[in-house]
């Protein structure tokens, strides 16, 4: 065990943690959107930044999901050079997406209003986080979408923009995206996943054998079963997971029933 | 020689993978090949290439679209590469960029319709001393001036 000072709090921690996971978990407020606890740390969005003062009183901005902790380091959150940063990356992230609660919601907390800066292109509403991206590729291993181009033209995007074959539909990228231009549609059996108006692919949706309600997709299933995951469904008796718990449940009051 | 469904001829891409002992780390320079075959980079070409190598075409598009160097369209035979740079443009490259558009019918970033020339800008190709400067294909052409233009473009007509 380390110990670090936290603006006013003394905390101990284990070697290697970052900044980030320190100040969660003893409820210190840094705010983040590229940040997901199954990814490993990307270091983009630049909202988590915090302060690192030096024995010498020098201090330096670092971001904090990055950061490990070492032993006597001295953190400061929420200083007022912190939170004018904090403001200038919000004021750029609401010039792209401007109808996006999360952003809208990180705009009210800092003060920031109408942005000062001049729209040079119609916002598409992504802020770039790429948790998506990362997602898709670091824990489904498919790769659907990437980030094309660069620069101010970089987008998340399908190769050509066309359909992703590699797109299994599992909807995970819809549920890490922060500001919603991924979303997925739910019609006729089948699972449509958009980010804004390009359609990333459709795939099959399949009915649970007890309850009937469509918890998944074909392609996911199948994916699922060629991983080797531990618990993949039965591709040929996909059972929803509420329902395997009850089937479970059943299994273990049977032999009760006897006495 | 094979080919893939739509008819589009991949012996050229094979020969190329095939002197790749491993794929990884290698796929930049393995793109750089085929777009020497191809003169770009056509989709038949990246869905062949992810389907030897096993990258994704996606992986593919990513790295086809971030370096300047890839064109996922067709170019011209000669490509013309017009610095913009800092230095080019006070000395009046947009006014030389203006004359070849002018004079080709077609803006930057685009290909005449016989397939002959490509304009391209580029920041700064490092030579400030000789601005305004247009390269095209290997040559650097310095001191260019409007007035310049019809003849400079006249010499790559007759090499065809």
């Amino acid at each position: 065990m380390i110990s670090i000072q936290l603006n006013d709090l003394q905390v101990e921690c284990e070697q290697g943690r970052t900044i980030l996971e320190v100040a969660r978990a003893h409820g210190v407020e840094i705010p983040t959107l590229c940040h997901h606890p199954s990814l490993p740390p990307a270091g983009l969005c630049r909202l988590c930044i915090v302060e690192q003062e030096w024995p010498d009183g020098e201090r330096s901005v670092k971001s904090s999901c990055t950061l490990q902790a070492t032993d006597g380091m001295k953190i400061l959150t929420d200083t007022d050079r912190v939170h004018s940063l904090r403001a200038g990356v919000i004021e750029l992230l609401l010039l792209r997406a401007p109808h996006a609660t999360s952003i809208r919601d990180l705009a009210n907390l800092y003060g920031v209003e109408q942005p000062a800066l001049t729209q040079l292109q119609e916002p598409d509403g992504c802020v770039l986080c790429g948790l998506c991206v990362r997602t898709c590729e670091q824990s489904m291993a498919r790769e659907a979408i990437t980030c094309a181009q660069r620069s101010t033209g970089r987008s998340v995007a399908t190769a050509f923009h066309d359909r992703s074959e590699n797109c299994v539909g599992c909807g995970s990228c819809v549920n890490v995206c922060p500001t919603g231009v991924l979303h997925l549609e739910q019609q006729d059996g089948v699972r449509r996943i958009f980010w804004n108006d390009q359609l990333l692919n459709e795939t099959e949706l399949v009915p649970c054998e007890d309850c009937g309600d469509e918890f998944t997709t074909r392609q996911l299933l199948d994916w699922t079963a060629q991983r080797g995951k531990p618990n993949a469904v039965d591709t040929e008796h996909p059972v929803c997971p509420a329902c395997a718990r009850q089937r479970q449940a059943r299994r273990m009051a049977r032999p009760l029933a006897r006495y | 020689m094979s080919e893939t469904t739509t008819g589009f001829d991949t012996g050229g891409i094979d020969t190329i993978l095939a002197r790749y002992d491993g794929f990884e780390g290698h796929l930049i320079g393995i793109l750089h090949e085929v777009q020497k075959l191809y003169n770009y980079l056509p989709r038949e070409a990246l869905e062949r290439v992810s389907e030897q190598t096993g990258f994704t075409l996606e992986r593919l598009y990513s790295i086809a679209t971030f370096y300047n160097f890839f064109s996922l369209e067709p170019r011209g035979k000669h490509v013309i590469r017009v610095c913009t740079g800092t230095a080019c443009h006070v000395k009046g490259a947009p006014r030389v960029l203006q004359e070849i558009e002018e004079r080709l019918e077609i803006s930057s970033d685009e290909t005449t319709p016989d397939g002959q020339f490509s304009i391209e800008h580029v920041h700064c190709v490092g030579t400030c001393s000789l601005a305004p400067v247009v390269v095209v294909d290997q040559d650097t052409h310095s001191h260019v001036k409007p007035s310049k233009v019809r003849a400079l473009l006249k010499n790559y007509e007759d090499k065809g």
